[in-house]
């Protein structure tokens, strides 16, 4: 478990150097996941003990977005005032790129 | 008192008992998409913050170290893609294309409509990640300048919409392949429909998570080169 999380540690911390260089269109996070990734690729899939950390703390997930999500308590305001574009920005947005994703993959299989 | 809700030892513990409500509102209630245990665990943390009184600030600071481990959960999000890789061998044009057109389609029409109903850029940027997996859509928030409170929102009120109404939408538009169930699914809904979609099927399962990664690294990259 600890090995596990002090490579997964060093990935992110890798990202966060790689985020200073100017230019750089990747969060340190996105950019530690794909050097992770690539160790995946390189190693053919990794071994236990990083493996064993990735999934226990993917079971979690949800846990690590409380204390950004909660910040919603200060922008009430802001939703209350815009409450009609952004619903209608989610449900047909939304319902578009649905459609969309689903026939074109269809099409482009067949 | 007012010491002790102000330590990280609170926030902690809040943050922690919120999450393990959530999960047993969700069981308790049968498990519908609407009450995912991070949304049930926002409001219980949201309802202390106003009951205690205490800052939105303050409360951050504390649970500081939770809101941390997201970038160390985002990186070991490669783990589920790297398990999924085999998938885009076997169909890797179409899958590139419908990546490529999603992305565009699932940001633009969202920001585009918001753009229409005169909402500021802040909203606006909040809202281009909302089909993507929630630790992405708040580090690129956080990066490209929009709230990310507002965007975990947005991605959460997305996947439920895609998990609740999907499977109706897929059979009205007549999409039965499960490599094309999956990627609407997972492209367009990230891990909630994820979840939704795994009970359609192992295959349209397997495409809808590999969708969550792909969606996540094309939307990011998009973003981070157009809003530098």
């Amino acid at each position: 478990m600890l090995r596990g999380l002090t490579l997964i540690l060093a990935f992110q911390l890798a990202g966060l150097a790689l985020e200073q260089i100017p230019g750089m269109p990747l969060p340190g996070p996105i950019t530690g996941m794909i050097l992770f990734f690539l160790y995946l690729l390189v190693t053919d899939g990794g071994f236990d003990p990083e493996r064993e950390t990735a999934r226990k703390l993917l079971n979690h997930m949800p846990l690590f977005f409380i204390p950004a999500g909660a910040g919603i308590i200060t922008l009430g305001s802001l939703l209350q005032e815009q409450a009609l574009g952004i619903t209608l920005a989610l449900t047909l947005g939304t319902l578009v790129a649905f459609v969309v994703t689903g026939l074109l993959m269809q099409w482009l299989i067949r | 008192m007012t010491a002790l809700i102000n330590s990280p030892h609170f926030a902690i513990t809040l943050t922690l008992a919120a999450y393990l409500a959530g999960h047993w509102i969700y069981r308790l209630t049968g498990k519908p998409s609407f009450l995912q245990p991070v949304v049930s665990g926002i409001a219980l943390v949201c309802l202390a913050l106003y009951v205690l009184g205490l800052d939105y600030e303050r409360y951050m600071d504390g649970a500081a170290i939770i809101h941390f481990m997201l970038g160390t959960v985002t990186v070991a999000l490669a783990l589920p893609l790297y398990q999924n890789l085999k998938l885009i061998r076997t169909h890797l044009k179409p899958l590139a294309i419908t990546l490529a057109v999603s992305g565009i389609v699932a940001s633009g029409t969202a920001v585009g409509i918001l753009w229409l109903t005169g909402a500021d850029r802040g909203m606006l940027l909040s809202m281009a990640t909302k089909s993507i997996t929630t630790p992405f859509a708040i580090s690129v928030t956080e990066t490209i300048g929009g709230y990310p409170p507002l965007a975990a929102a947005f991605v959460m009120v997305t996947g439920i919409l895609v998990a609740a109404f999907g499977g109706p939408i897929l059979r009205i538009t007549g999409v039965t392949h499960p490599a094309a169930r999956g990627c609407a699914m997972g492209m367009t809904g990230h891990g909630v429909a994820t979840a939704r979609a795994f009970e359609m099927g192992p295959e349209t399962g397997a495409f809808s998570a590999l969708s969550i990664g792909l969606m996540g690294l094309y939307t990011a990259v998009v973003l981070g080169l157009i809003m530098p």
